[in-house]
């Protein structure tokens, strides 16, 4: 289970902030809360980081939302933390050339 | 599955956070209080500092079952009052990357192959005996204060060599030699509270909201509570800061030497310096000349008086700074105002803009010297300060001394007092320490990466909690070129692969933050302790145990430096009834407090400059205390806010006002100098014709080894790229992440571009972040550095923008 506290930056366009709050409010993995003119509080509740992470990825996408920042994660075993993929030696490797 | 109450406390907190996020124009968010642990939660809350930036904020973390699980900020903290940022809130995720480095791995014949320790502590043993002169530590300001002077130690005193360095060679260097320069003595005479009681704060190329977020919030919550506070952004790119400045003035690359004497000229031809104030505590210098015209002339100086100084000064109107720095002359007016006005609190910050800088030692003092010549000084909200951006870059690299021309408590291997009393400390023979300093970072590797028949002397480098693989400027000639040289050994001890791994010889798996006892020094003189909290993962080691073991194992192997002149090992310790505990013996390394034993040896240096240190109970009690610490009459101890001044520092003479102790001048004075503008070395051109500026983002703390393992951080910011400016990407017929590639006289890198996003330079300029170790800008940049900190620029080099078809 991962849960975010995450701070969505709406357009500065009403019809497309209005379509992502819209989008926002009727997705079940998220909880919407207050609005402060173009920012907007929610959390994010989803059952493993891939889903998170695909979740994620949709919100970056979503028109209407400019910007995303995290304000909190909870730390919860099941969340297992994603290496993102780096060029570092691994054990039984030669040496880069 | 999380617990009904669990899950609904998470969630309740997450809805917090994010609320008071969006509802609050800075970068920091606070989390519910808890004011007591919920009856029966299995949770056990500790103190630390945070293992990022060098606001040096508290955090509480909570464990259970051996792991980190949770992380609120800590409300007993004066740095940051229970505020966090969003790294400092993701700071446990850093210690569970799914590739820890768990054992020693030894290069044999191209291969990585696990070794025991033994094996491992047996190599590097051998290694330095054979070539004791050959080797260096090469350190951080990540090490913790312990483990910082521990290799200080086995370098200076038991290998009789100052062949140790230290990545804020890199960061801070020239801070220091413009503290020393100025006041005779290093760090940051004011603290953080100038942020609460200051009427303006001006950013000198300072991205402070988004590299110091919680000290930015503190003066933006000003402002919401009705409080007028004035920020100006002087800045050569346009960032969050700017965002939240009354005054954005953008400057070309050195114009900030302009500048700052710009504000000089208009205070003398005003009238309105502090000429009380300049006449009791200030002396005038400027630069001599020297002998060989390809040094620099040394940091002494030769004396000037003030109307020498007014003449100096004087070609620096508001319409030739405009000419330089691309500041309009008004504004630069308006700044001569500002600082004429004795009634308003100025305090000036600076950080990587001022230090990455080969006039960096220069643009230090001129900023000193206007805060002085102004009288905006030693009172709360009136100071210079110097920003940190690693954890301990104050407390173990320029503190404890691990820089090759240091020696800890500030003192200097140039200077024979000095030595003499290091070697009282140490209880070493007289002229144990030499007298030759050691090689700073850049000629370090730089000496390294050449072959031995070449005058390559250093063949063997011990790099502990740093990266110099992506840090290094002009990797190319400066990291890379070990590939080829077959007598070189690298021993790297970190907990990730990173690029400096990816070269090594050896690598030794550490334990991290919680995982060992610890101290760190932050960016306001606060020296702050935590406590074990968890087992490090595999057969991982605190980085000071390793130093002590290789140190013993020399010892076993005969080298007579590792003990001091009366024949006892330089790191021997003894438990409270004298006995010898062995703690060169990992499975005992425990039995005692090692960290407090190193520590209270420590100790015994820090009077020398009066940067007097606790005994470190006094930590483990508190949020961290600022030095000097002074103990009263009533046994408690008294740390300093403002030095220098009468009203808070117990060394300043009753009735002297302001006491400058250590002046340079020996008349308690300190220095207000005249340094020129000058152009960067290299410059844009028609084959390279935009400026390249280098830097940090908000998610990621440095080369990302630890942030881009956390899955949030690294979502929210994945990649590098870089800035461009709309103009010149549309005259160069690129568009926003179009791949482009970076390309200077040194090397070349391949980026995406992008356009109107966090932050946007000025048309001529670009700049790319140094996080992504799969883009390493810094085979790019340029090693040119200040001739007196030896510190390069990252912010100024030459480069071409190519579109790729």
């Amino acid at each position: 289970m991962s849960i975010s506290g995450l701070v969505v930056t709406l357009s500065e366009d009403p019809g497309t902030s209005e379509l992502a709050v819209t989008l926002l409010t009727s997705d079940r993995r998220l909880s919407v809360g207050e609005r402060f003119g173009r920012r907007i509080a929610v959390i994010a509740e989803t059952p493993s980081a891939e889903a998170d992470r695909s979740l994620w990825d949709e919100l970056c996408a979503m028109p209407g939302v400019e910007f995303i920042d995290v304000a909190y994660v909870g730390l919860d075993d099941q969340a297992a933390p994603h290496s993102p993929p780096l060029a570092t030696p691994k054990e039984g490797t030669h040496a880069h050339s | 599955m999380l617990t009904v109450d669990r899950r609904e406390f998470i969630r309740a907190s997450a809805m917090a956070a994010a609320t008071l996020a969006a509802s609050r124009t800075s970068r920091a968010v606070s989390l519910p209080i808890l004011e007591e642990q919920p009856e029966g939660s299995p949770l056990k809350w500790q103190k630390a500092p945070c293992r990022f930036c060098g606001t040096g904020c508290h955090v509480m973390v909570g464990t259970e079952n051996g792991k980190v699980v949770a992380i609120q900020g800590d409300q007993k903290a004066e740095v940051n009052k229970g505020l966090l940022c969003v790294k400092g809130y993701h700071v446990g995720l850093a210690l569970y990357g799914k590739d820890r480095l768990t054992r020693p791995l030894l290069r044999k014949n191209g291969v990585l192959t696990p070794i025991s320790w033994d094996e491992a502590i047996k190599t590097i043993a051998a290694r330095i005996a054979a070539n004791p002169k050959g080797f260096s530590f090469y350190g951080s300001g990540q090490w913790t204060i312990p483990e910082g002077y521990a290799a200080n130690k086995f370098v200076k005193a038991g290998l009789g060599t100052n062949l140790v360095d230290a990545n804020p060679r890199l960061c801070m260097a020239s801070a220091v030699t413009g503290f020393l320069s100025t006041f005779g003595v290093d760090e940051p005479p004011g603290v953080y509270d100038d942020l609460d009681k200051c009427d303006v704060a001006i950013m000198w190329g300072n991205n402070m909201a988004e590299m110091h977020p919680v000290l930015f919030s503190r003066l933006v919550d000003r402002r919401t509570r009705g409080e007028k506070i004035t920020i100006i952004d002087m800045t050569t790119r346009r960032t969050r800061t700017s965002d939240l400045a009354d005054h954005v003035l953008f400057f070309k690359p050195h114009g900030d030497l302009a500048i700052a004497n710009g504000i000089a000229h208009l205070l003398i031809k005003n009238g309105n310096f502090d000429r009380d104030f300049v006449a009791k505590h200030c002396n005038f210098r400027q630069l001599g000349t020297s002998e060989d015209p390809k040094a620099a002339p040394d940091m002494l100086g030769v004396p000037m008086t003030l109307d020498e100084f007014a003449k100096a000064v004087e070609p620096y109107t508001p319409e030739k700074v405009q000419e330089l720095s691309g500041v309009p002359a008004e504004k630069i007016r308006m700044l001569g105002d500002l600082f004429g006005r004795r009634e308003l609190r100025v305090n000036s910050l600076w950080c990587m803009g001022f230090n990455q800088h080969t006039r960096g030692t220069a643009i230090n003092c001129i900023v000193h010297g206007i805060h002085l010549l102004s009288g905006h000084f030693g009172k709360p909200g009136d100071a210079a300060t110097s920003l940190t951006g690693q954890p301990s870059a104050c407390g173990t690299a320029r503190e404890a001394g691990t820089l090759c021309h240091m020696l800890p408590g500030g003192l200097a291997i140039a200077n024979p007092e000095h030595r003499k009393h290091a070697e009282e400390v140490w209880n070493l023979a007289d002229g144990r320490i030499s007298p030759k300093i050691g090689y700073h970072a850049v000629e370090l590797f730089k000496r390294f990466n050449t072959p031995t028949d070449q005058g390559g002397d250093i063949t063997t480098v011990w790099v502990q909690v740093t990266n110099p693989g992506q840090t290094i400027p002009n990797l190319q000639r400066n990291f890379l070129k070990k590939k080829g040289l077959a007598d070189k050994f690298l021993i790297v001890s970190d907990v990730y692969p990173t690029a400096t791994t990816e070269l090594a010889d050896l690598i030794l798996p550490s334990a991290m933050w919680v995982e060992k006892n610890g101290m760190f020094g932050n960016s306001e003189r606060r020296t702050q302790q935590w406590f074990k909290m968890i087992d490090p993962p595999g057969e991982a080691r605190d980085d000071a145990w390793q130093t002590i073991a290789v140190s013993h194992a020399l010892l076993e192997m005969g080298e007579a430096g590792m003990k001091d002149k009366s024949g006892k090992w330089l790191f021997h310790t003894a438990d409270a009834n004298g006995k010898e505990v062995p703690i060169w013996d990992w499975n005992h390394y425990y039995d005692v407090n090692v960290d407090e034993r190193l520590f209270n040896e420590y100790r015994a240096f820090s009077r020398f400059k009066h940067k007097d240190l606790a005994p470190y109970q006094e930590y483990v009690k508190s949020r961290g205390l600022r030095w000097p610490v002074i103990q009263q009459a009533d046994g408690t101890w008294r740390e300093t806010r403002w030095r220098f001044a009468e009203s808070d520092d117990p060394y300043v003479a009753k009735g002297a006002g302001f006491q400058f102790y250590h002046s340079v001048t020996k008349d308690d004075k300190a220095l207000i100098w005249f340094r020129p503008h000058e152009h960067p070395p290299e410059m844009p051109d028609d084959q390279f014709p935009f400026w390249l500026c280098t830097g940090r983002v908000l998610e990621h703390w440095h080369t990302g080894t630890m942030t881009r393992r956390i899955p949030q951080l690294h979502r929210a910011m994945p990649k590098a790229y870089v800035e461009m400016n709309r103009a010149d990407a549309t005259s160069l017929g690129i568009r926003n992440g179009d791949l482009v590639t970076v390309k200077s006289r040194r090397g070349e890198i391949d980026l995406p571009v992008w356009i109107g996003g966090r932050g946007d330079p000025q048309p001529g300029s670009v700049f790319v972040p140094f996080f992504d170790e799969t883009k390493l800008i810094n085979l790019v940049t340029l090693d040119e550095y200040d001739p007196y900190s030896k510190q390069p620029d990252y912010k100024k080099c030459a480069v071409a923008i190519i579109r790729k078809a």
